[in-house]
């Protein structure tokens, strides 16, 4: 992904821009626009993707430097505010 | 364009009672008004642009009247109506040019949906179009109103009309609002500009409107290529600096400005990235109008 050009995707009702450093999420229902790291627009993604949660969880551990129970800590917090923020069911 | 029979007297007479016709960039307009002071502000501003002939399509019909009964004679007031509809509080009369062009900017942000409508100015030059969305203080206007007597074309001072089926900006060149400390600056700055009376004490403070340049005027049906987005901040004593703005924060800070943002939904979403992929993005900090002038002028 380069840093001027963004990688464009539609997941569900979510409309994602993601560049390098930071991703735009458009709620197509809702109507509301959210800014978020990159790499939590793509925990975000894989949410919705139904990808296991285990693989996840591995892949926040290894991103942040975090054993599993803490990124798994991490992981469900983000959950929380997704849900929130109605991104996700 | 102008012609003999467009004198003030016959403008009084239009507006009082046929209505008076006049085009600005892509929008009809349809005006009465009984007010000597809108008769004088459309001559000395809109007299290019009158429509010579009846059967064009009518976007926008406007009333700037003054308001009747027993109220006119001890604290006269002026009302603005569209299509029948009030959408402000009567003014006082003194201020009816001024409610004029407030009213006409309400009228095309709520009406031309088939734009994403930025509250910003956009000035042209080589081709590329700079955007300069501001919030209140930031100085788009003086600037603007700098730019164009410094070579670069005026679409707007007050809002960028992008296209949501081809992404251009389409102008609608209009005087420039200028308020307060703003107004002696670009006299001083531009001599030769042609300003409107001062509208004193309104909740802007002070407003004069200045003549749209006769370039832009030409011109007032050819869109441009966005290729700009500078978010000016007035700082005095501060240091001329442009700052990169990732397109993310762009992208978040361009809704904020987008008078019809929520109204367009998906595709005023997608119309606005579009624009942001586009376009070089910069938060603008500046000491003064010469050095956010030699600033500006440095992007083309």
């Amino acid at each position: 992904m380069s840093n001027n050009v963004a990688n464009v995707l539609t997941v569900n009702q979510l409309r994602i821009y993601q560049w390098h450093k930071e991703s735009i999420v458009y709620n197509s229902e809702s109507g509301d626009m959210h800014l978020f790291l990159s790499f939590n627009a793509e925990l975000l993604i894989l949410m919705l993707k139904q990808v296991d949660k285990v693989r996840i969880i591995l892949k926040v551990s290894e991103n942040y430097q975090v054993d599993k129970q803490q990124a798994e800590l991490l992981l469900d917090n983000l959950y929380l505010e997704y849900k929130t923020l109605n991104l996700i069911d | 364009m102008l012609d003999s029979k467009d004198s003030l007297k016959n403008i009084k007479a239009d507006l009082n009672y046929s209505g008076l016709r006049f085009k600005t960039g892509p929008f009809n307009i349809a005006v009465t008004s009984d007010i000597p002071a809108v008769a004088k502000h459309i001559f000395l501003f809109y007299s290019h642009c009158f429509s010579k002939t009846s059967s064009e399509f009518i976007d926008l019909h406007i009333e700037v009247n003054s308001v009747g009964g027993f109220r006119r004679f001890y604290k006269p007031q002026v009302t603005f109506v569209f299509d029948g509809y009030e959408p402000f509080i009567p003014l006082p009369i003194e201020q009816a040019p001024a409610m004029f062009e407030w009213g006409l900017n309400w009228c095309i942000a709520n009406t031309a949906h088939q734009y994403l409508i930025i509250h910003s100015a956009i000035v042209e030059k080589n081709g590329k179009g700079l955007i300069l969305p501001g919030t209140p203080g930031s100085g788009k206007s003086t600037l603007c109103a700098a730019l164009i007597n410094k070579g670069w074309r005026l679409l707007s001072d007050e809002m960028a009309l992008l296209s949501l089926s081809d992404g251009l900006v389409y102008p609608a060149p209009r005087p420039v609002s200028l308020k307060n400390k703003s107004i002696q600056i670009i006299k001083r700055y531009a001599p030769n500009s042609i300003f409107g009376d001062v509208v004193v004490d309104t909740i802007k403070g002070d407003i004069a409107h200045m003549q749209a340049p006769k370039s832009a005027l030409v011109k007032q049906t050819t869109p441009v290529t966005p290729a700009f987005l500078v978010f000016p901040h007035y700082q005095a004593n501060s240091k001329k600096q442009f700052i990169i703005q990732p397109k993310s924060r762009a992208l978040m800070t361009l809704a904020e400005h987008a008078f019809n943002f929520n109204v367009l939904g998906e595709e005023g979403f997608e119309c606005m990235a579009k624009l942001v992929e586009q376009v070089d993005s910069y938060d603008f900090t500046y000491p003064d109008l010469k050095s956010a002038l030699e600033g500006i002028d440095s992007l083309v």
